[in-house]
């Protein structure tokens, strides 16, 4: 351990605001990365399991495979 | 040089690829998880202080990981675009969608924490040099491949008109590499090479080896964790896909299991 003291540690001889502004933000970005990387996954197997769903009552009517919008432009 | 193709084409497919990643995980995820907290508490509390700049000098332990990475995530974009433009591989156009966010974000921390350096060392947040204003510039082109795929109406095209804009605006990569060295600039010149000895004593470089190490352990974990959530999507129609996902599995739907 470099510093005496925790309080010494905190205060990062006079540049407390510097060292921890920076370390704060590198912990917001990390939270950002992985909040963003859990949302993503789930956005993408409800997706999924919409047009699953879908085609299924489609079967179950007789229907043509109905596609969206958003499913014929890919 | 068979087996290499080989090798090479198993990649390529999405189902290979979910299955592999699904295996390197854990380890990359479980090397970030301790290789980053081990580099932040070693270079805030036990590394010595430049004699110099003193605590401050803390900063270079996020500082130089991020930079690194801001400029060799886009790198790794190009080759992606390189190879989605001249093979036309899925995986590749997936790869400079889900790396973009995570380089956009990753420079910014690199300039965030580099303003804030630059307050107590330069006496300023922000100057209009050359690696300062080129590294802004790399920022925007992360932001542009963002907006490019979420702009698109169709991944096919997105994906093209993204693999070319890597493979222009890598051009932006050697710029802030040799901008130190180009133009008269603020900014220090590059602390290591490969070739030489670094100038500081062990126990202040070792934990920013170790940050930077981390860092792309963290890169290699998100980008495949998100990866698979774009092949679970992409994939849909395959059964393997829909036999993993669908938690409603409609006994109805069996006529295309065969």
């Amino acid at each position: 351990m470099y510093f005496d003291s925790f309080s010494e540690f905190l205060s990062m001889g006079n540049h407390a605001l510097y060292v921890w502004m920076s370390y704060g933000f590198f912990v917001l970005i990390l939270i950002w990365i992985w909040v963003d990387a859990r949302v993503n996954r789930r956005a993408n197997i409800k997706k999924a399991q919409r047009v699953w769903a879908r085609e299924t009552t489609d079967k179950l009517s007789n229907k043509d495979p109905a596609t969206t919008p958003e499913e014929r432009s890919e | 040089m068979k087996s290499i193709w080989r090798w090479f084409h198993k990649w390529t497919s999405p189902k290979w690829f979910y299955q592999m990643s699904e295996s390197w995980l854990p380890w990359l995820t479980g090397l970030a998880f301790i290789l980053i907290p081990v580099a932040v508490i070693w270079g805030l509390a036990f590394a010595p202080p430049d004699y110099q700049q003193g605590n401050s000098f803390r900063i270079f332990y996020i500082h130089l990981p991020s930079a690194i990475l801001a400029q060799s995530v886009f790198l790794f974009m190009a080759v992606a675009g390189l190879v989605s433009l001249v093979w036309r591989i899925k995986l590749a156009d997936i790869f400079i969608k889900v790396a973009a966010p995570f380089g956009a974000a990753i420079t910014l921390l690199a300039l965030l924490s580099g303003a804030i350096w630059g307050k107590p060392t330069w006496g300023t947040w922000w100057v209009w040099d050359a690696r300062l204003t080129s590294t802004l510039i790399q920022f925007f082109l992360y932001l542009g491949v963002i907006a490019i795929f979420s702009a698109m109406e169709t991944v096919e095209s997105a994906g093209r008109a993204a693999s070319l804009t890597c493979l222009v605006g890598v051009v932006n990569v050697p710029i802030i590499k040799f901008s130190v060295e180009w133009w008269n600039t603020l900014h220090q010149p590059a602390t290591f090479s490969l070739t030489e000895k670094p100038s500081m004593p062990a126990e202040m470089w070792l934990p920013a080896l170790i940050a930077v190490i981390g860092f792309y352990c963290l890169f290699g974990a998100v980008t495949f964790y998100k990866m698979q959530s774009e092949i679970i999507y992409r994939e849909r129609r395959s059964l393997w896909v829909r036999e993993r996902f669908n938690s409603v599995t409609c006994q109805i739907d069996g006529g295309e299991k065969v």
